[in-house]
């Protein structure tokens, strides 16, 4: 009997707070808690041939000369179309004999994108396009090489200074001849459809100046248009005036030609897009332009060596942290807010955005310590689930970061980052491991 | 007889299980195989532990194994023994009080011949039952910290099997076998920035102690004794799963993973033991009892383990003379008991020092006897990285014996 008793008075026990600790170096002796912060990180700068970039709904046009990276120039290319293909009342015959041509316009919309310095003036002409809006490839996208013929002639050109976020439009007076022409064509029938139309205005393309312009400025395709004004032969002044509006309805037919001549800058040297330019050679930098397709790749070299530190270890997480090299950014060549990070194979070839174990995409999100040397604005990647993964890799293969900025097919925007040796802004991988 | 055996099997599978149930959650618990218990028989929790030279006449001592050569004639002894504890923790900051039973031990001892005895004993050895939560740790080459959270459950049992044996009327010698065995559960979870890392360490320990002992009476007030707990090695083997969480999805690193670990060693334990009457009715026991812990090269996962000196002292009072009421035939004892401890934290040895009363309260006319023990004690000290124990410990002893084997003999 007491037997039982004692059994049943083993069950209580008071409850422990778990307050009560001894001997902390013991508790961390069986589990080792490192921060592994000298792991090689490798950085390299490489050029993706072609980025696919119509249908990105943005008119990219400008052009200016980047301290670090070299020309950069964008001309845009689009084929425009009408809702309809005939005058006011087209019905009758004899009123629309009374219509007479007025003028030619193009109202291009800012989408609030722009890069570069926009106090300074920007120049950029019309061109008519002397092929069709048609893809060289099977595959039906434009490549930020694309390019097409067009015409010497200027149909319309303007120097403005660009004022993206303060004004809604720009207008560009186009030639009275290139508007006459086509009201007649539309006038006489000639031009009744789509196709008629296409065939005699298969595109235009907006050039800009190839000096006297600091910026590069986006607009709408959407809300963008050539409009052409006609009005009643004597008609009052008063009397408002009939319009055609030609826009771009088809994305798939708009694109950015952007290129870079990086004659004789860090660049110059950077080879076929299957391979890369080390930082060692580039000044310990790495740098990333958008539209162009230069991106920064980064490579772990010794990461299996980590399965070595003890006998049984895991990465448990891992920071890497970029910092883009100071002076390289100001107002007008801001920092993006975030970068995107790829997982590529040794030839750059992309396998995948990175994402975390649950499969989220994860960007480089960056950190705006403000500090008097700005030593502390860096973009942190968790790639903690990436490592753990390369450590226990069983193939020899080793995967890269990419990484490019935001928008890469429709921007132009640009980062210098630092590698490790760097003097000022060195990439640190903190890697945070636990033996077990 | 089969009947008994039966019954006694039963007994011990029960009180294997309880033995899961038995609590101690002592922070020192971290370390070895954990704290361990004391679960002495009879009348020795009262005597400060003290009993390396008493004979096993009225109760089984289990203090040394030869001590079962003087187990008289025909009686079957019982023993089995409970613990109720209220400990204080004290550290420099802050205490807490945390009440616990538990069971302490159940044993059996029947002469084999009228010179020689056998005894088996069950009793917990070690509880790994401890709690950390939240513990701000630092992580090792930064200025950044990690924050533990960790519970210990589990414990060692010890299954005694013992033989003594007495040449003449002097000298006795015993030899006793232990297996210890059981499992301690280690489970630990590592906040490290914004992930948690969780490890689940199954330990199971299986090992065989030997020990000897010797009990020369020197006259018919004196004696001494001696035991050699042989050093021996408990093996381990561990089954762990290493898992980490990240942006709440569990990623699984090593699942039930069976690998052997250091095995835990049992030093070398030399004790020595003095038993001398003054006057027909009072009696005193010393003892020493010295652990060569720095010879088994524990592995440092274990802790760091120095060389223990255990004292201890009991005196005992009867009015044996001339009993008139029950309360003549009561034993009064009283003791003390202080040990440097084999662990040392920081630097600094964890020891205990323990005063005891206690009374036997006799059951009938036989040896049957109902034992009472008041003790209390402290065990470590409150500095940067440790915690004082203060505890009150009453421990109930019932010691029983039958005269069921002559029974049966005369059927």
């Amino acid at each position: 009997m007491l037997f039982f008793a004692v059994t049943l008075l083993s069950c209580g026990t008071d409850t422990d707070a778990g307050e009560f600790v001894v001997g902390s170096d013991y508790l961390a002796l069986n589990n080792k808690v490192v921060l592994i912060d000298t792991v090689t990180v490798d950085m390299s700068t490489i050029n993706f041939d072609s980025l696919v970039t119509s249908s990105q709904n943005r008119i990219l046009i400008g052009n200016y000369d980047d301290p670090v990276f070299g020309k950069v120039k964008s001309n845009s290319y689009f084929q425009l179309a009408a809702g309809s293909y005939t005058l006011n009342n087209g019905t009758s015959d004899t009123e629309t004999t009374n219509y007479v041509f007025d003028s030619i316009a193009m109202i291009l919309k800012y989408d609030n994108y722009y890069y570069g310095d926009t106090t300074k003036v920007q120049t950029f002409d019309i061109h008519r396009l002397a092929q069709k809006v048609k893809p060289n490839i099977d595959d039906n996208n434009f490549y930020n090489n694309s390019a097409l013929n067009y015409s010497e002639e200027s149909i319309g050109t303007i120097s403005y200074k660009p004022r993206p976020t303060e004004r809604d439009s720009i207008t560009i007076k186009m030639s009275d001849a290139f508007g006459s022409a086509i009201f007649q064509k539309i006038k006489k029938r000639e031009i009744t459809d789509f196709d008629s139309f296409s065939e005699y205005l298969k595109g235009l393309v907006l050039v800009p100046a190839a000096s006297n312009s600091s910026s590069v400025i986006g607009f709408h395709i959407s809300t963008s248009k050539v409009r052409l004004y006609y009005s009643k032969y004597q008609a009052d002044t008063e009397e408002t005036p009939y319009i055609i509006d030609f826009t771009i309805t088809d994305a798939t037919k708009q694109f950015n030609s952007i290129s870079l001549d990086k004659t004789g800058t860090l660049l110059q040297n950077l080879p076929l897009s299957d391979s890369k330019l080390s930082s060692s050679l580039m000044n310990k930098q790495s740098f990333i332009q958008s539209g162009t397709g230069v991106a920064c790749r980064v490579d772990f070299p010794n990461i299996k060596q980590l399965r070595y530190i003890s006998e049984k270890g895991a990465i448990v997480d891992a920071q890497l942290i970029l910092k883009p090299v100071s002076n390289s950014y100001s107002e007008q060549y801001p920092l993006a807010d975030s970068l995107k990070v790829y997982v590529a194979d040794n030839l750059n070839r992309i396998s995948g955005s990175l994402s975390n174990s649950a499969g989220t995409y994860i960007y480089g999100i960056l950190s705006k310590k403000n500090d008097e040397f700005n030593e502390n604005i860096s973009y942190n990647i968790p790639i903690g689930n990436f490592l753990q993964k390369e450590m226990w890799k069983q193939s020899d293969s080793k995967s890269s970061l990419i990484l490019t900025l935001p928008g890469i097919s429709k921007t132009v925007n640009r980062i210098v980052l630092g590698d490790q040796k760097h003097p000022n802004n060195k990439i640190q991988l903190k890697i945070y491991y636990i033996s077990y | 007889m089969k009947n008994k055996t039966a019954f006694l099997s039963g007994f011990i599978l029960m009180s294997l299980t309880s033995f899961s149930q038995s609590i101690s959650s002592s922070p020192y618990s971290l370390y070895g195989v954990g704290s361990l218990y004391d679960s002495d028989f009879g009348i020795i929790p009262s005597i400060g532990s003290s009993g390396i030279a008493l004979p096993s006449v009225t109760f089984i001592n289990n203090l040394n194994p030869s001590s079962l050569g003087y187990l008289p004639q025909s009686h079957f002894m019982f023993d089995i023994g409970g613990k109720a504890i209220a400990t204080t923790y004290q550290s420099a900051s802050r205490s807490e009080s945390r009440n616990n039973f538990q069971f302490s031990h159940i044993a059996f001892a029947f002469p084999v011949t009228k010179n020689s005895g056998f005894s088996v004993a069950l009793r917990p050895y070690s509880s790994a039952t401890f709690k950390i939560s939240n513990l701000k740790l630092p992580i090792e080459n930064s200025e950044e910290d990690y924050y533990l959270t960790a519970t210990g459950s589990g414990g060692l049992n010890n299954f005694d099997f013992s033989y003594g044996y007495r040449f003449g009327k002097k000298v006795s010698v015993g030899v006793s076998a232990s297996l210890l065995f059981g499992n301690t559960i280690d489970d630990r979870s590592f906040l490290i920035t914004n992930t948690v890392t969780t490890i689940h360490k199954k330990t199971d320990y299986n090992g065989l102690r030997a020990t000897i002992g010797a009990q020369y009476k020197i006259d018919s007030t004196l004696t001494i004794g001696s035991t050699f707990k042989i050093p021996s090695q408990i093996k381990a083997s561990k089954v762990q799963t290493v898992q980490t969480i990240a942006d709440e999805v569990v990623t699984t690193i090593e699942s039930d993973l069976v690998s052997d670990i250091n095995d835990y060693y049992m030093p070398l334990e030399i004790g020595l033991g003095v038993s001398k009457r003054f006057k027909n009715n009072l009696n005193m026991t010393l003892d020493y009892e010295k652990s060569l812990w720095n010879e088994t090269n524990q592995s440092e996962l274990y802790g760091n383990f120095v060389n223990q000196d255990r004292f201890a002292l009991g005196f005992t009072y009867s009015a044996r003379k001339n009993i008139r009421t029950y309360w003549d035939r009561v034993q009064y004892a009283a003791g003390a008991n202080f040990d440097t401890g084999y662990l040392e934290v920081d630097g600094k040895r964890i020891n205990n020092a323990a005063i005891s009363i206690g009374l036997s309260l006799p059951i009938e006319n036989t040896y049957s006897a109902f034992n009472i023990s008041y003790s209390y004690g402290q065990r470590g000290r409150i500095s940067d990285n440790l915690i004082k124990e203060n505890y009150h410990k009453v421990s109930l002893n019932l010691s029983l014996d039958g005269i069921w084997f002559l029974k049966r003999k005369i059927e």
